[in-house]
């Protein structure tokens, strides 16, 4: 289906080629998880694909790539896309239309087929992303995991043999990864198209594909079905890309076999040995002593008159030095909690107090008392230089002068800037853009710093430097995430909200260990879990602390 | 265009300057000249606007040249130096820059040596001397003596004031006596030269209403070698004001008419139209003269009837009056320096028995303090020497001040916008082809940026600082309006710089406001029009669509004013469109007012434009 | 802040409005626009207005619309009556009260007095109900066409694809930069920043400098411009008491309109016949 002979391509503007001499075969009906750290040219490989390089790229293209036996260089655009389609990273920015219809009928009116032919198209693909019910409604309206299915079935529409996915789930919330990768596991079995993602989140996806490809600096490095790619764990982990669970288990404890499964790592595991069981110190919720940083009490808040309530008669205290992980699905109300506690909206009913202040619509809170880093930490930088940046909030406090290079300095370092304290902001890469705006935050000293989702999109290595730059810096901290394993890592409690309430609050161990309740927010227990309650042990939650606590 | 068409052209405006240049030809004006005492009288057959008159004699030689006044007119009196029995040529320049000449020989005989003229009361010319006039009234009495003859000669005059009439004041250099209830002014005098005149005018009080009282005037004279007699008289009836003013009215008032008042059928009755000197008329071909404040603006025409058997002399006055205050408006103010400055119109007419006249009055228009709308042309009657209004006649009168400039610009905006739609239309796909896919989004990001930072805000703000500051919140919104949308343009030109790409978003940010606000108005759609015309031209002439510069100071300075020039331009027409086609008023301090901020906030933002598309630049290269 | 779901909600789309085919809405409105700048007289105005509101409820548009049209015209007007009454420049006029007195040191000799005149407020008003009734007809068009039809009505009306393109792309992603914007504005106020700066727009630009070359890519590998034509898989199509309406109202105007520019030329000297008196009566007195 895919040959890929001698392929390599440098960008306009760079002195490196991003891949090089690419020798690769794909077979009809295959599922390729294509992956590799950062950099290492995957998503361009994929671009390759559909012809966007070599045809409006620019750039320096050699060898050739043939679809179903022609080579893209010879074939236009429009023949193209009939062959592969492609799909990108942000739900948000690859849909053009203002209804679900017209963003499916574009590339058929494009290639201007007939009506009844593109209506049966839209149909078709609609129905095969799951969301045929709902053909006239609003783009604007859809989750996440919807508008990566729509633009799927914008894709499918133009009946291509080849789907090539870049890091299609990476932006999304457990909820609607799982979607999307339910439905493009549906069309590659059932519709037999050929799937080629790119993703680093293996461990979301493994269990998906059948063949891993990775890659690094240009080249591949591994190229081989999925379960002996794994074998091969040291070195992909030695990229910083996350594995599964049980892969890394299997790592971990030099099993024979790779385990995709829970089962399988349980199963080979059992004949090994016991846990040692440890005592954890069953803190008290709440300290005897401990300063409360955030008091809010019966917060009730809608936005518009007619909407449901966002939070609903919600109760909070966080202490000084707790790092409080607020989950739950989207829509379950932890921006809204946020955006109180940032006394950026003011409460509607109910009483919030942060740092011993109430907040109310006359009265904010003063400068500095408050940190908070966004979802989309682009969005936070609004200088021309990171030194700019980061001293923007200190210009603001008014600091002495001294203080404030003490300061300045302490966030550079801590997040690791230093090298890049003259480049302009945006011009960074995604995890540089991060720890940008975590050290503008935490440059100015909150008594509590606020995250909301800020591991979306990003790869573990950036989550990784972020929140130890985080912990180092902040003494209070709460973060929204979806990611469980940061949530165990980071947090010193959980807060589970679901509907405008807080349905949990505890231990990460002890929320992450109650299944229903895992379900009911939407959230999934991590495999290591998974493979100690098959094993018989509680209290395991990553390969980690199975390694740590094997008893032989 | 081939030679043969400029050729034809070229004749085309040869001749039409030919027809220019010798339009004064000689016209045919006919008429004769009556030889008088004091001169010669013209008297045209039909009433001429006549500027000058020229008399020469049969060698060329010039005798007398009279410089008139504005207006036309029948007869023409010359006063000059006649020699009998001689031709004469009265050469006459018409208003409309024509001439014509009428000849005439003068009589053979001289007149009386010496004449003798009684007219009572003073300028109700009957032809018997003399005419009715309200009891109790004052009314002058002009004897006027003449010697028509080279010799000296010894005047005496009596003027004999019989009972009815009471003398107001004795003229110094007369002697009153009284004889018989009749009262004799007596006084002599010398006339020694040639054409010099003894003038006496007798301020008389008439007596009670239905006597009839006749006025002599007797002279002897005598030149040293003989004497004669000569005598005229005056019949002064007296009547009751009541008695002469109902029997006058006035039967019509219409303006505008002509300066001889005729009714133009063009125009519309009670509308009078003020065309300042604008561009569109000097290409139209019309004449352009300096300003109106001297002379008239245009007439109205009042007609008086005399339902009685006797002439009366009527006082006719025309004023333009505020509706509202009833005062003299300023706008139709008589220069100071005409009519005594009372500041209206007058005209005195005779009117005969059982007959009616019309009398034209010019009004005049005041440039400086010019105001259109609706006047009231209010017509007023006083018998002559009594200052009590007889009769009052209203007609309104709307004055237009026909504008061009607003129209004119209004048109050449909807000439841009049309022009620049068809193209768009015409040229489809092609003109479009030459941006890539991912510039066509860059550009309809930032429409919508636009749409969201200036638009959203602006209908929100601007409605809010528009209740409350009215006309003035353009110093509040104009952050919105201008310094964004501008640092917002000219940030986008530095990220795309080619021709177009403004165009382009302004077409997207046009369709955005017009889905969302409903805005689909050809006003709007006028000034998006030429908002995207004069900033491709400033953009492309200052560089800056030329392709990726390097952001100097010079060229911040530069950019920022030409910015601010297009905003002057384009405010500066939207008040126009504004005044055109919403008929709405602004003041011009007000405008100017609106201008200078706008040129302030755009200028702004054209320099902060510089910086952002700078930092955009270095950072969106990848 | 605006809610832009509820805003675009569109509200009963059953109503007969809603079905008309764009293209006689959009025909009808830029008609009507140019016909009301012809118009003078004030009853025809307030007849138009009525007609927009009349519409308005007719298409039983949501409550937040209604009250939206009404301040929107309620705002209209008094911006016009404001504007007017202090610059009405027609005889006669009556000062009711002295804004800026021309004795005034500095103020008064610039503005030569500023004054609220009686007959401005009634001037005002008149020219108030042409934008009014203007405003309230061109809400009325977008709030009952789904835009996507309006912009499927312009194309067919012979806009560019492209053009239509971008604008779909520019109302789609207007809630997407409206929330950024505000997430912009938030974090630059929790750092001190001012509510809204000429930064906030760097990095909202940014972004979209970064998603115009996702969305390029995306439109492009679904073969966005390969060919110079394309089909619609919505279809347009006029039905006769569409096209009798259009064709009767088109009439209508052209004759209005073309009696009042007649009237126009002649009082400007550009064009007169005798024979056209009638006509010019007529547009005086009723248009």
């Amino acid at each position: 289906m895919i040959a890929i002979n001698n392929l390599s391509f440098r960008y306009p503007g760079r002195d490196t080629a991003s891949i090089r001499e690419i020798n690769l075969h794909i077979r009809a009906g295959e599922f390729v998880l294509l992956t590799g750290p950062t950099g290492c040219g995957k998503s361009t490989l994929l671009k390759c694909l559909n012809g966007i390089i070599p045809h409006l790229s620019g750039g320096e293209c050699q060898g050739e790539v043939l679809i179903g036996g022609r080579a893209t260089r010879s074939l236009t655009m429009a023949q193209l896309s009939a062959k592969v389609g492609l799909v990108q990273q942000s739900p948000d920015d690859q849909i053009f239309a203002t209804a679900i219809q017209d963003e499916v009928a574009f590339g058929p009116e494009n290639l201007c087929l007939p009506r009844p032919e593109i209506e049966k198209r839209v149909e078709w693909a609609l129905t095969a992303v799951e969301l045929g019910d709902c053909r006239r409604r609003s783009t604007a309206a859809l989750s996440g995991g919807q508008k990566q299915r729509l633009a799927i079935a914008a894709m499918l529409a133009l009946n291509p043999r080849v789907l090539a996915l870049d890091e299609p789930i990476s932006q999304l919330d457990p909820q609607g990864a799982n979607e999307v990768m339910t439905v493009v596991r549906k069309l590659n079995k059932d519709y037999g198209v050929t799937v080629v993602m790119v993703e680093h989140r293996i461990h979301e996806v493994a269990q998906f594909v059948d063949r891993m490809i990775v890659m690094q600096a240009g080249r591949i490095l591994i190229d081989a079905p999925t379960r002996e790619a794994m074998a091969k764990a040291d070195l992909i982990a030695g990229m910083g890309l996350r594995l599964p669970d049980t892969v890394e288990i299997s790592r971990r404890f030099k099993l024979e076999r790779v385990a995709m499964t829970v089962q399988e790592a349980a199963g080979m595991l059992k004949t090994g040995g016991a846990v040692r069981t440890e005592v954890f110190a069953q803190r008290q919720m709440r300290r005897e002593g401990a300063q409360p940083v955030v008091e809010v009490r019966d917060l009730s808040y809608r936005y518009g008159k007619s909407d449901k309530l966002a939070v609903d008669c919600l109760n909070l205290v966080v202490d000084r030095g707790e790092r409080v992980a607020v989950m739950g699905r989207n829509g379950a109300g932890k921006s809204t909690l946020l955006a109180h506690i940032a006394a950026l909206t003011p409460p509607w009913r109910g009483a919030v107090q942060v740092a011993g202040r109430a907040i109310s619509r006359s009265y904010g809170l003063p400068l500095g008392t408050v940190g908070m880093v966004m979802q989309n930490p682009d969005l936070m930088l609004f200088q021309a230089s990171v030194r700019r940046e980061v001293d923007f909030g200190l210009l603001n406090l008014g600091l002495p002068a001294a203080v404030r290079a003490e300061r300045y300095s302490r966030a550079i370092e801590s997040l690791g800037l230093a090298p890049l304290q003259d480049d302009p902001p945006l011009a960074l890469s995604r995890g540089q853009r991060l720890r940008t705006a975590v050290a503008a935050v935490v440059a100015m000293r909150p008594e509590i710093v606020l995250l909301d989702e800020p591991t979306t999109g990003q790869d573990k290595r950036h989550i990784d430097s972020m929140m130890d730059g985080l912990a180092a810096q902040a003494e209070t901290l709460v973060f929204c995430t979806h990611d469980v394993d940061t949530a165990i890592r980071y947090a010193t409690r959980i807060v589970v909200m679901d509907g405008g309430r807080i349905i949990a609050a505890d231990r990460p161990r002890k929320i992450f260990a109650d299944e229903t309740l895992l379900a009911r927010s939407g959230l999934r227990p991590t495999q290591a879990w998974l493979v100690g309650k098959e094993l018989g042990f509680a209290d395991i939650f990553t390969p980690t602390d199975l390694e740590e606590r094997w008893q032989c | 265009m081939g030679r043969g068409k400029w050729l034809l052209l070229l004749i085309i405006f040869i001749a039409a300057g030919g027809w220019f240049i010798l339009g004064g030809e000689e016209q045919g004006v006919e008429g004769n000249v009556r030889f008088g005492r004091q001169g010669a009288d013209i008297c045209l057959a039909e009433p001429q606007a006549v500027s000058r008159v020229a008399v020469s004699g049969e060698g060329g030689q010039p005798f007398a040249v009279a410089v008139l006044g504005p207006g036309v007119r029948q007869k023409i009196p010359i006063f000059m130096n006649w020699e009998p029995g001689r031709k004469y040529y009265f050469t006459m320049t018409l208003a409309d820059g024509g001439s014509a000449v009428l000849a005439a020989q003068s009589p053979d005989e001289r007149l009386d040596r010496v004449s003798l003229k009684l007219r009572a009361p003073y300028g109700l010319s009957g032809k018997d001397g003399g005419g009715v006039v309200p009891e109790d009234s004052v009314l002058t009495a002009d004897v006027l003596v003449t010697n028509n003859a080279e010799q000296p000669v010894e005047a005496t005059l009596v003027i004999a004031v019989p009972a009815g009439l009471e003398v107001v004041a004795v003229p110094d250099g007369l002697r009153a006596e009284r004889s018989d209830g009749t009262l004799l002014l007596t006084g002599r005098r010398r006339l020694s030269a040639r054409n010099e005149l003894w003038n006496e005018q007798l301020q008389l009080r008439a007596g009670k209403a239905g006597t009839n009282a006749v006025l002599q005037a007797s002279l002897v004279l005598d030149d040293g070698r003989s004497h004669w007699r000569q005598a005229s008289q005056a019949t002064i009836q007296t009547a009751t004001t009541a008695a002469i003013g109902g029997k006058i009215r006035i039967a019509a008032v219409e303006a505008p008419v002509d300066s001889i008042g005729r009714v133009d059928p063009k125009a519309q009755s009670g509308v009078l139209v003020y065309a300042p000197p604008s561009l569109l008329s000097n290409i139209w071909g019309a004449q352009t003269g300096g300003r109106l404040d001297d002379e008239p603006f245009a007439y109205a025409r009042v007609t008086i009837s005399n339902d009685g058997d006797e002439q009366v002399l009527v006082l006719v006055a025309g004023k333009v009056v505020d509706p509202a205050t009833g005062e003299l408006a300023a706008t139709y103010r008589v220069p100071p320096h005409k009519n005594d400055g009372k500041g209206y119109s007058y005209d005195v007419a005779a009117v005969g028995p059982r007959g009616s006249t019309s009398v034209i009055l010019p009004l005049y228009l005041n440039e400086n303090s010019l105001l259109a709308g609706n006047y009231v042309f209010r017509a007023e009657t006083a018998i002559f020497g009594v200052s009590q209004v007889l009769a009052g006649a209203d007609r309104q009168v709307q004055l237009v001040a026909r504008s061009d400039r607003p129209l004119l610009i209004t048109l050449l905006m909807a000439l841009i916008a049309l022009v620049g739609t068809g193209w768009l239309m015409w040229r489809q796909e092609a003109a479009l082809a030459r941006f890539s896919t991912k510039e066509l989004v860059i550009i309809s990001l930032f429409g919508t940026v636009t749409f969201v930072t200036v638009n959203m805000p602006q209908t929100i703000l601007w409605d809010i600082a528009h209740v409350v500051f009215g006309p003035f919140s353009f110093l509040f919104t104009g952050f919105f309006g201008q310094t964004v949308l501008y640092a917002l343009i000219v940030s986008l030109a530095a990220v795309l710089p080619r021709p177009g790409a403004i165009t382009l978003m302004i077409v997207v940010r046009m369709i955005l406001n017009g889905f969302i606000f409903g805005h689909f108005t050809p006003v709007q759609i006028l000034s998006y029009a030429m908002l995207a015309v004069c900033l491709e031209g400033a953009l492309y002439l200052t560089g800056a669509t030329r392709g990726p510069r390097k952001d100097g100071l010079g060229r911040v300075a530069l950019l920022a004013l030409a910015c601010g020039l297009v905003d002057v331009v384009t405010t500066y027409m939207n008040f126009m469109a504004y005044m055109t086609l919403y008929r709405l008023y602004y003041a011009d301090w007000y405008i100017g007012a609106v201008i200078a901020a706008g040129f302030v906030y755009t200028a702004a933002g054209a320099a902060i434009g510089c910086r952002l598309g700078g930092t955009l630049r270095r950072t969106a290269t990848d | 802040m605006l809610n832009w779901q509820e805003f675009t909600y569109s509200g009963a789309e059953a109503t007969a409005i809603f079905r008309l085919d764009p293209r006689v809405k959009i025909l009808m409105l830029v008609i009507t626009g140019l016909f009301i700048i012809f118009l003078d007289n004030p009853w025809l105005l307030a007849a138009l207005l009525a007609v927009g509101l009349a519409g308005v409820f007719a298409a039983r548009l949501t409550l937040l619309k209604v009250k939206i049209v009404l301040a929107v015209i309620a705002i209209g007007l008094w911006g016009a009556v404001f504007s007017q009454a202090l610059f009405y420049e027609q005889m006669p006029r009556t000062a009711v009260l002295t804004v800026i007195s021309p004795q005034t040191p500095l103020l008064g000799p610039l503005t030569g007095g500023l004054y609220v005149y009686q007959e401005g407020i009634v001037h005002g008003l008149r020219q108030g109900l042409r934008m009014a009734a203007m405003t309230t007809l061109g809400l009325l068009v977008c709030w009952t066409t789904d835009s996507r039809l309006l912009l499927l009505g312009l194309v067919r009306l012979r806009l560019p694809y492209s053009l239509a393109f971008m604008a779909v792309t520019a109302v789609r992603f207007i809630p997407i930069l409206l929330q950024e914007t505000l997430q912009v504005i938030a974090a630059s106020r929790l750092r001190g920043g001012r509510r809204f700066s000429m930064q906030t727009l760097l990095p909202i630009l940014g972004n979209c400098l970064r998603r115009a070359g996702t969305l390029a890519v995306a439109v492009e590998s679904r073969a966005f411009r390969a060919f110079g034509e394309r089909t619609y898989l919505e279809e347009l199509r006029f039905n006769a008491a569409e096209k009798l309406l259009l064709a009767g109202y088109l009439l209508l105007v052209a004759a209005a309109v073309v009696s009042k520019a007649s009237y126009l030329g002649y009082q400007y000297g550009l064009f007169y016949h005798s024979a056209l008196r009638p006509l010019y009566e007529f547009a005086r007195t009723c248009l």
